[in-house]
């Protein structure tokens, strides 16, 4: 009778938490229609110049408190809901604009790590034995490696690419999808590429633990070559709990992608993101405590969202863990 | 029960690791009075923070705000600067110039005296006065590449001085090299210097903390060691007590100086905060009593409320500053080669409201280059691009979109401008003000703007790095070494310049400062500076400069007869607190 | 570690290069990296990082002719490290007259302290929550415990330590805002004198970093005895009529803990790294400004010797936890 009552709850947490994070996507790409400057009817003072629309500078308006009106004559009338930053720029357009940031570091670090770890473990465990051992001690080698060097190197290599302007072909593309994420969509590329590591230890003990079981001896007996047993038999076997344990992984990208703002390795201003905006809200916090509300708020209920996720998913994928 | 005992033993293992570990650095000295800092509650003691751990203590390597700024508490030169940044007496009493230029000769005075003060027992040890030789020791040290010192350069007026320094120290004449340098003891109170060529401020140059006296024995004997507390032997008002790399220090008053009956504050202590809002909070909370070097700044968003707040409002204080904040263009680089393109995107900054609205420290706006408080800066010359800063900023934009589209880019169509600053909080914010302002005055071109961690920054800037890497518009700030025109002209814009990352190369200009460097009638000087500027920053427009820095500080009501030095290195020693006021408020 | 010393290498800048805003005259800067051995060929330099001055100009001694020997000779004698592999990590690079082993030895014991206290206060705090939250499961209690818990995961510290500071420093005054209370010597290399002083500096910071551990420990605590209390033996002790808080500590927790142990490995990792914002916020001396002071300085010897005591570390971390694991699952045993 608690059982159904708790996993009902845990369900519904879940199901909020997907409504949530759609909500949340939702509004990342219609950011452009839906912030407050279109909203109350000012577009053409976005729209006048040739940058990213982010969000108007108003430098009178720095530091604009809640509910406050603007003072540049251009945006007569315009009401700050959720104040002005340092800049006087508000802040709820900015928060909205963040959304795409810290949903791509989810995104993309996630799917990094999920194919690395993947191929990794997947390869590790299926070979087994000494291959196995070297690949797992290089694994562990790796957690020592300091990101900030890896993403420092990165973000120097691409961004000179970009400026000798040899980019064509795929790198283009790269390139373009990097400047529209502020120049981090290395540095994304990096948190996955850092984090696949528990993923291949979860890939590598799944793929040792179906190896032996009967329907993959028995496509083995019936001469399938290593490519087919793995893809067909194994792949969709260790997918669910990799898929778990990466939604769990989620929020702890969305905070380093902060940590790497707070020391000055994030986006590329004026693009927001909630960790700039985070840290410019904590510089403030004791004149201006407004500052580090929304995009605090922001970043809290979305790793809030993913946890309770990983948490629904962990049960549906795992019945024996049911109430965890 | 058996995996229990391994589980100590491991624990015990590990701690004795580290022990070993802790045990292996020479053991920080007077540990009994570092422990309980609370203790001296009775001396009258200065407490702030230090921003950062000083990379050095030793006047030869110093190079940073807090090496410099230390060197001088501890310290005596030839020269000093006093409040306005002018060349006063300091250890030298008078000095004299010969008739072609180039010799400088110094009188010192005899009752400085060299202290030590024992780590064990804190009495201080007096080891003689402080003797010509020892000036020739300093800059004798300063100069051998074997110490490496990184300011050695600006000693490379002296006679023999550059090749001294770049000498392989494997060679054969490398003894003679050392004794070819230009600087010689003539008796225990005078000191010669022989220069390569005329320099009109080379007073300024021995008020640097590199040419200050260096007690040898001290430093023979401890090698690297020599600036810890207990081997550290100083001539200055105050000297070291407790180092605690990494988090703590203190100095102490020296009693045996020959002006210490008037120094007051006997004790400077502080811990090491790396978070200026940390500390501002720390100053709220009464914990420290300034927000100044060689702490933090009170940090930017706090500015409204100080100035709105009827007690902080009191306790700031501003002072003007040997430095200035600047948007240098790269001039090589297509289309800011035209020097209309660069003269609209100058002009195109509103400054005053960049500084109203963003930095409120009371910053100046800036139409040259070197910054008031320097011989031979120009600031304030209406002659010298006025169009900087005009009062009506609406007719301001208006020239600069004249001149933008005369260059041919009407409404800044064609354009896509990279601007480029190194990593930082306040940079990322200049940067992304001058952005919007950009982009609103020329609507059709694209501004972006990239930031830089700061070594692959300077990296990319430098004049021989490849163009097509470089930014179009980068930032950097200039402070002066010594408060002289030539530390800037030339040190910066000469064609030559290892700092030119504007790749400016004008020969009128360098023609111009090469002669005010080689003479040293001052009028003369300020004539031919202003002309350099004119063609630096007017004619060429090689730099966009936006604002001369203040100082922006807090002092508890407390502390009394404060006075700032515009270089580094406040006469902490000419302060006084009013202790009772002090503890009164800390209760 | 070769890995990282030709990675930090490939950064574009050498420490010496520029000295603040303004670059170095070559001449200095040649006589700065003649210093540090920086015009030695990369192999050799890191020849003699691993091994030792003395053994690379041995070496080169006897064998001039191999590429680079040149260098080696001029400078071998100013001898920079006697090799990793003697615990020499070499001399600094941006602190004048500062061994890397100095510079450690003085700042990892104040992250030891933190962080050994971070995860105490974790444990102490997270065991006791997660297992009133399983033993009251589905009350308003156990959805409040579990709420707290997600929500200390999802604040990140940045917010938290500041916040912690305005509140409980400078709106209430209970505690100082900053700094560490413990000064060296220490008990054993890391165990300060338990003052009162050092105590209330601690607070905070240690509330700062260990809030975060409180919320996965208490988590999985829930989580894992839930799950024990459902299983056969306990039932069984149940049906014999032990009473329940003998049960809960001497069986059900005891086993339920093993999954927590098994997360310490990692937590501990983390809070190493997790510390640089704390210590940071809370002006601590501690070891985690030079992960990334280091780097921006590119301070190259301090760069490898900060990785291999954070390497070192976790092995260290990683051994601790699996002895615990031995001791409290007796069915795994020692090999």
């Amino acid at each position: 009778m608690g059982d159904a009552m708790r996993s009902l709850l845990h369900h519904r947490l879940a199901v909020s938490s997907i409504v949530f994070i759609l909500v949340l996507a939702l509004i990342a790409i219609l950011a452009g229609l839906i912030n407050p400057y279109v909203l109350q009817g000012y577009s053409d003072a976005l729209a006048a110049t040739n940058q990213a629309p982010f969000a108007k500078q108003t430098l009178q308006d720095n530091y604009a408190r809640p509910m406050t009106e603007s003072k540049n004559p251009d945006l007569q009338g315009f009401v700050y809901y959720a104040g002005a930053d340092n800049l006087g720029r508000d802040i709820l357009t900015r928060t909205i604009y963040g959304a795409r940031i810290s949903l791509s570091v989810a995104l993309v670090a996630a799917l990094v790590s999920l194919i690395i770890g993947i191929a990794y473990g997947l390869t590790s465990g299926y070979l087994g034995g000494r291959v196995d051992e070297i690949m797992m001690r290089f694994v562990d080698f790796l957690y020592g490696l300091p990101i900030v060097i890896v993403v420092i190197l990165m973000q120097v290599y691409f961004k000179a690419v970009a400026r000798r302007g040899d980019a064509s072909g795929i790198v283009g593309v790269i390139l373009d999808a990097n400047a529209a994420l502020g120049g981090m969509l290395f540095v994304f590329i990096a948190i996955g590429a850092l984090n696949w590591i528990g993923m291949a230890r979860i890939a590598r003990g799944q793929t040792l633990s179906y190896k032996q079981k009967e329907f993959v001896e028995a496509a083995r007996a019936t001469g399938s070559g290593s490519r087919r047993i793995l893809f067909s038999h194994l792949m969709p076997n260790i997918l669910g709990p990799c898929i778990v344990q990466e939604t769990l992984q989620i929020p702890g990208y969305i905070l380093l992608e902060a940590f790497l703002s707070f020391i000055g390795l994030g986006v590329d201003a004026p693009t927001p993101s909630w960790g700039i905006m985070i840290n410019e809200g904590f510089q403030a916090l004791r004149s201006a405590p407004h500052i580090i509300l929304v995009p605090a708020a922001a970043l809290s209920l979305t790793v809030l969202a993913f946890n309770f996720l990983g948490d629904g998913l962990r049960d549906a994928f795992d019945p024996r863990q049911r109430g965890v | 029960m058996k995996s229990r005992w391994i589980l100590i033993a491991l624990v015990a293992m590990a701690a004795m690791l580290f022990s070993a570990c802790t045990a292996a650095p020479a053991a920080p000295a007077a540990e009994g009075e570092a422990a309980a800092p609370a203790e001296a509650g009775e001396a009258v003691t200065l407490d702030t923070v230090f921003s950062t751990e000083p990379p050095s203590l030793d006047p030869s390597l110093g190079s940073d705000t807090q090496s410099v700024w230390a060197v001088r508490q501890m310290f005596m030169g030839l020269t000093g600067f006093n409040e306005a940044a002018e060349v006063v007496p300091s250890l030298a009493t008078e000095w004299s110039v010969s008739e072609d230029g180039l010799t400088w000769t110094y009188k010192m005075r005899d009752d400085v005296n060299w202290v030590k003060r024992d780590a064990d027992t804190g009495e201080f040890e007096d080891l003689g006065p402080v003797t010509a030789g020892d000036v020739v020791f300093a800059v004798g040290r300063t100069l051998d590449p074997v110490e490496a010192s990184p300011y050695a350069s600006m000693l490379y007026m002296i006679e023999g001085a550059e090749e001294f320094n770049a000498a392989d120290p494997a060679a054969e004449n490398f003894e003679e090299m050392r004794a070819a340098v230009g600087v010689t003891a003539l008796d225990d109170t005078t000191v010669e210097f022989k220069l390569k060529k005329p320099t009109g401020y080379f007073p300024a140059i021995t008020g640097l903390w590199i040419t200050f006296p260096q007690y040898a024995p001290a430093v023979e004997e401890h090698a690297e060691q020599w600036t810890e507390p207990g081997n550290i032997v100083t001539n200055g008002p105050y000297t070291l007590e407790t180092w605690q790399h990494g988090a703590y220090m203190r100095y102490v008053k020296n009693p045996l100086w020959f002006d210490a009956a008037n120094v007051q504050i006997e004790v400077i202590q502080g811990p090491i905060i790396e978070s200026e809002s940390t500390a501002m909070s720390m100053y709220e909370a009464n914990e420290i009593d300034m927000m100044a070097d060689p702490g933090w700044s009170p940090p930017l968003p706090d500015m409204d409320r100080i100035k709105a707040d009827a007690a902080l409002s009191e306790e700031l204080l501003i002072a003007p500053r040997t430095c200035t904040y600047y948007y240098g263009f790269v001039n090589a680089k297509p289309p800011f080669d035209n020097p209309l393109v660069r003269k609209a995107f100058a002009a195109a900054v509103d400054r005053q409201s960049l500084i109203d609205n963003l930095l409120k420290g009371e910053q100046v706006p800036a139409h040259s280059f070197v910054s008031p408080g320097n011989f031979g800066n120009a600031a304030g010359d209406m002659d010298i691009a006025p169009w900087m800063v005009m009062e009506d900023y609406a007719a301001q934009l208006d020239q600069a979109r004249a001149w933008l589209a005369e260059a041919g880019y009407p409404e800044g169509e064609g354009l896509d401008v990279l601007l480029m600053y190194n990593t930082s909080e306040a940079h990322a914010q200049v940067a992304q003000a001058v952005q919007a302002m950009w982009s609103e005055a020329f609507p059709q071109a694209t501004v972006s703007v990239e930031n830089q961690e700061w070594q692959v920054y300077l990296n990319t800037l430098l004049p021989d790095a490849p163009l097509e890497e470089k930014p179009h518009i980068y930032r950097l700030g200039w402070c002066a070494d010594f408060p002289d025109a030539a530390n800037w002209l030339i040190g910066v814009f000469r064609s030559n310049s290892d700092q030119n990352y504007a790749m400016f190369n004008s020969p009128e200009f360098d023609a111009l400062v090469d002669e005010a460097d080689s003479i040293s009638d001052p009028a003369r000087r300020e004539e031919l500076y202003k002309q350099a500027e004119q063609i630096l920053v007017d004619d060429v427009t090689a730099i966009a400069p936006l604002y001369y820095y203040t100082y922006v500080r807090l002092y508890k009501p407390w502390m009394t007869n404060i006075v700032i030095s515009p270089v580094t290195g406040d006469p902490i020693h000419e302060w006084t607190i009013d202790t009772a006021a002090k503890a009164a408020a800390r209760q | 570690m070769l890995t990282v010393f030709s990675m930090m290498r490939a950064l574009p800048g050498g420490p010496f290069d520029f000295e603040g805003d303004k670059s170095l005259a070559k001449a200095v800067t040649d006589n700065l990296e003649r210093r540090h051995h920086l015009d030695w060929s990369e192999s050799w330099q890191f020849v003699s990082y691993v091994l030792g001055d003395d053994v690379a100009g041995a070496v080169c001694e006897t064998i001039p002719s191999i590429p680079g020997c040149d260098k080696v000779l001029d400078g071998y004698k100013a001898g920079v490290s006697r090799g990793v592999i003697r615990g020499d990590l070499g001399m600094a690079m941006r602190q004048r007259g500062r061994t890397i082993n100095g510079i450690i030895g003085e700042s990892f014991p104040v992250s030891l302290q933190l962080g050994l206290m971070a995860i105490g206060f974790g444990l102490l705090t997270g065991i006791p929550l997660g297992t009133i939250a399983a033993l009251k499961q589905n009350t308003t209690i156990d959805y409040a415990a579990s709420f707290f818990a997600v929500l200390g995961l999802s604040v990140p510290s940045l917010v938290l330590g500041p916040v912690l500071i305005w509140i409980f420093a400078l709106k209430l005054g209970w505690f100082p805002v900053s700094t560490w209370g413990a000064q060296p010597p220490f008990f054993l290399g890391f165990i300060p004198a338990p003052t009162k002083d050092f105590f209330m500096h601690a607070a905070l910071p240690v509330t700062a970093l260990g809030l975060a551990l409180t919320a996965s420990i208490a988590r999985l605590t829930r989580a894992s005895l839930l799950q024990v209390i459902g299983e056969d033996y306990i039932r069984t002790a149940r049906a014999k009529g032990l009473p329940q808080s003998t049960l809960i500590v001497r069986h059900a927790l005891r086993n339920s803990l093993i999954p927590v142990v098994t997360i310490l490995g990692p937590l501990t990792a983390s809070v190493v790294t997790g510390s640089f914002v704390t210590e940071f916020v809370f002006g601590i001396p501690g070891m985690g400004k030079h992960f990334i002071t280091s780097i921006n300085n590119r301070d190259y010897s301090m760069i490898s010797g900060v990785t291999l005591v954070y390497a070192l570390l976790l092995v260290i971390a990683n051994m601790i936890v699996d002895i615990m694991y031995a001791w409290l699952d007796p069915r795994i045993k020692f090999e």
